[in-house]
């Protein structure tokens, strides 16, 4: 309690001698004036009080008029202390208090007082003068006073003391001498004042200036100390780059927080460390900058971008090192650069496919060609079907895609294979869940769409080379076919690492003329494939069975009693059927391995979709799609498929279908 | 290229519950040839530009026009009078409107205005060297249909 009762004197005390003024008591730039304020103010209490005292004296010894003058003059200094506490200017006050003063210091002379000594008051007079009222007015006023003085002095009966001349030589001459000084004094002060503010005006108008470029600095710059704090001085497009505000204060890494992992973090420490250590010239601490570029997330979770920091040593007056950081938004850039390298990639991968299908025999290529396009009708016949559910489109889709993938393996159009397979995944995806929504069908409807627009390229392509080759050596429809399954056992032999011929006993032209060309084609490329990928053995199994280290499949295609007859045999090691009852257990085909005891029902599980012994799909078989087509495709010919199977020796496929009906037109009809 | 398809199908389907008060769902879409025949009497062209080119087309036969506008107007017609023709009009304005609204503040794209088409088996003459077009069919008021037809392609560096 006590303490505050004496701060509020304090305080009151110190209002009425600063005229209630506001001064920061730490700001030098206003000290000067608050000095002004307190030295008025004391020279109103000093000079009134005196005054008063004086005022009162002469009234009592009976000098009525001399008395009211100094009271007046009392009353104005009183006047000058209110007007102080206004907004009034400082001069005003000052006039009103120094004049008065000027009086009581020329009266006290002239007076003469104890043993002359009044006069001694005159030399506070310039000093107070000119600091308090300038130069002009205070050396007028000191000079107004010299005068009143000398005469004093000097003229003898101007004042009821006597002074002796050399006394009077003296008084003047000291004041004189106090007057110059103070002159003196003032100047040099004024001086270094107008020195002062012109140093002041430049460094503000640097400031204004180095503000004007930060502020306008599309990069953001900050300093950080040893703690990683951002200083205040940071430009305005920090907060802008980093979508936060008052980053002042915080700390830089925990800003990092949402875009760095805890590792980068500490990387990033560490980094900061070798920056304030200057382990490193700058080209080093550039080249192993952990913020190079990074993608940037800020604490509240704007939209991601990507940012190029850099850092530098940097040494302050207090004599501690901060760290100069810039940080830059390098989002457009950085698609930009990803743009290109797209591009790149889409234009490499584009002459990688090109190369690929000027490697492929024209011929065989619009045959692909053609295969393909038949594939596509068959799937968008399916789609327009509104009936059929989505399930059966979707399993159709499944199966035309792999047939043209399949083809497109085997021409070594990989690129092309890729992009069919990963759909392929997607509808075997699609396949397992029984409701396939819109937005499914309408992704694979695009991704379909855009398979054909390859296709469309190829097709564009195959035309202008074939432009080139006018009609040299057309393959027959028969090579066409023997040169395509040719490729299925070259293609899976080096994938699998087996060793494998392709024998043909015969093909009746006739056979191919008449047959669905197409659909044998498919069914034997899915055979040979089966034949390939389950029947033969590698090379040291064989050898090791007292085989041939190179496996052998034989194809038969012959017309038997107006009927196509297929024998696709191979030497390998015939039905597994304990692998298969496992296998069909496994996959949930059939409850039980007793229901497959007859080898009957074993090779209905063989042909049922999604059947597959190989236990990873790859782009040969093991999705359990080959058979399951074998088996529609020949269905749909109205053909039958028989099995034969000799352990360790091999199977034999036997297909039989008609012709087509159109072919044979008198035989079929009769 | 969903991404720019989706949207017009949600539009239409909104437009339809909160306009007509039909519901609609749209069918398995499929693919038609540039080329083909088509037997629907009135169509809308809706032209897209920016970084993906083509045009939306909504087509469908004169009973089902007619019957959008009953319900729309509450007068019946059984002929494409002028009528009908602005009633469908004004059904693709909004559409299309719509459509614009959410595509061209996602995508760097423009949406020109619709332009009506009529006349039995008119055909629509497909921009860009597009050969298949893909088409949407909407299942509407019991057995009625009709058909978003789509044909877009991303134009490069645009």
């Amino acid at each position: 309690m006590q303490a505050s009762e004496k701060k509020q004197k304090m305080n009151i005390f110190l209002s009425i001698m600063t005229s209630g003024k506001p001064f920061y008591q730490r700001d030098e730039a206003t000290m000067d004036t608050m000095v002004r304020h307190i030295l008025l103010n004391s020279m109103i209490f000093l000079g009134g009080t005196l005054l008063v005292i004086f005022g009162l004296e002469s009234i009592k010894s009976g000098a009525p008029i001399q008395g009211m003058f100094d009271l007046s003059m009392a009353g104005m200094t009183l006047l000058a202390f209110v007007i102080l506490r206004t907004a009034a200017p400082f001069i005003l006050s000052g006039f009103m208090t120094v004049v008065p003063y000027m009086m009581l210091c020329a009266f006290l002379a002239v007076s003469g007082g104890v043993q002359g000594s009044g006069v001694l008051w005159i030399y506070s007079f310039p000093l107070l003068s000119i600091f308090l009222l300038g130069m002009k007015s205070g050396i007028a006023l000191s000079t107004v006073l010299l005068f009143i003085v000398s005469a004093a002095v000097f003229i003898p009966g101007v004042s009821p003391m006597k002074f002796e001349t050399s006394f009077a030589l003296r008084t003047v001459g000291v004041y004189i001498l106090v007057l110059v000084c103070t002159i003196v004094y003032e100047q040099t002060k004024l001086v270094k004042d107008r020195w002062v503010a012109r140093l002041t005006n430049a460094l503000q108008v640097e400031r204004d200036e180095i503000t004007a470029m930060k502020d306008n600095l599309k990069v953001g710059l900050f300093l950080i100390n040893r703690d990683y704090i951002i200083q205040p001085q940071y430009s305005k497009a920090l907060e802008t780059v980093m979508a936060e505000t008052d980053l002042n204060g915080k700390s830089f890494i925990d800003v990092l927080s949402n875009s760095l992992q805890k590792k980068e973090l500490e990387t990033l420490q560490d980094y900061f460390t070798m920056v304030f250590n200057r382990s490193y010239d700058t080209q080093m601490l550039e080249d192993i900058n952990p913020l190079h570029q990074f993608k940037y997330t800020s604490l509240t979770g704007s939209e991601e971008k990507t940012l190029r920091c850099s850092f530098a040593p940097i040494d302050r007056e207090d004599g501690k090192v901060y760290i100069l950081g810039t940080v830059e938004d390098t989002t457009r850039e950085a698609e930009l650069q990803q743009q290109l390298s797209e591009e790149e990639s889409k234009r490499q991968e584009e002459m990688r496919s090109l190369f690929e299908v000027i490697h492929v025999e024209p011929r065989v290529l619009s045959d692909f060609i053609v295969d393909t396009e038949y594939e596509f009708e068959r799937i968008n016949e399916i789609m327009k079907k509104r009936d059929e559910s989505s399930s059966i489109v979707v399993n159709c889709i499944y199966q035309s895609v792999h047939a043209i993938k399949s083809n497109a393996v085997i021409l070594g159009l990989q690129s092309f294979a890729t992009k069919l397979h990963l759909l392929e995944d997607e509808l075997r995806g699609l396949r397992e869940h029984m409701d396939v929504s819109f937005q499914e069908i309408l992704h694979i409807t695009v991704e379909l769409e855009k398979l054909m627009k390859i296709k469309d390229g190829f097709k564009e392509l195959i035309g202008k080379i074939l432009a080139f080759n006018t009609g040299d050596g057309k393959l027959q429809e028969e090579h066409v076919l023997v040169q395509t399954l040719e490729r299925v056992v070259q293609k899976a032999s080096d994938d699998l690492g087996k060793r494998a011929r392709l024998t043909i006993a015969k093909v009746d032209p006739r056979a191919i003329e008449h047959g669905p060309r197409r659909a044998i084609k498919e069914v034997l490329m899915q055979l040979v494939r089966n034949s390939m990928t389950h029947g033969i053995e590698k090379p040291e199994e064989r050898l090791a069975r007292g085989k041939e280290e190179e496996g052998c499949i034989t194809l038969t295609i012959d017309m038997v009693k107006d009927r196509i007859e297929i024998k696709l045999s191979d030497d390998g090691n015939g039905l597994d059927f304990d692998a298969i009852r496992k296998k069909a257990v496994e996959l949930s085909l059939v409850g039980d391995e007793a229901e497959l005891q007859d080898k009957s029902s074993v090779l209905k599980i063989l042909f049922a979709p999604g059947f597959s012994t190989t236990e990873k799909a790859d782009m040969h078989s093991g999705r359990g799609v080959g058979l399951n087509l074998v088996k529609e495709r020949v269905k749909e010919l109205k053909g039958t498929i028989k099995l034969q199977s000799e352990d360790g020796k091999g199977t034999v496929f036997i297909i039989s279908i008609p012709p087509e009906q159109d072919a044979l037109t008198g035989v079929q009809t009769a | 290229m969903e991404k720019y398809i989706q949207p017009f199908v949600d539009v239409c389907v909104n437009v339809f519950r909160d306009f007509v008060g039909a519901e609609l769902t749209p069918e398995r879409p499929h693919f038609s040839n540039k080329d083909d025949l088509n037997e629907w009497d009135i169509s809308a062209v809706i032209g897209l530009t920016g970084e993906a080119r083509g045009a939306v087309v909504i087509s469908m036969k004169k009973q089902l026009a007619c019957h959008l506008t009953g319900t729309l107007t509450g007068a019946t017609h059984s002929d494409l009078d002028e009528e009908v023709v602005d009633a469908i009009g004004e059904i693709i304005n909004i559409i299309a409107g719509n459509a614009k609204r959410g595509l061209e503040e996602a995508f760097r794209l423009v949406i020109s205005l619709p332009t009506i088409v009529k006349g039995p088996g008119h055909s629509v003459q497909w921009p860009n060297g597009q050969a298949r077009i893909i088409c949407i069919p909407f299942h509407i008021f019991e057995s009625e249909t009709f058909c978003l037809s789509v044909a877009i392609e991303a134009s490069n560096g645009a």
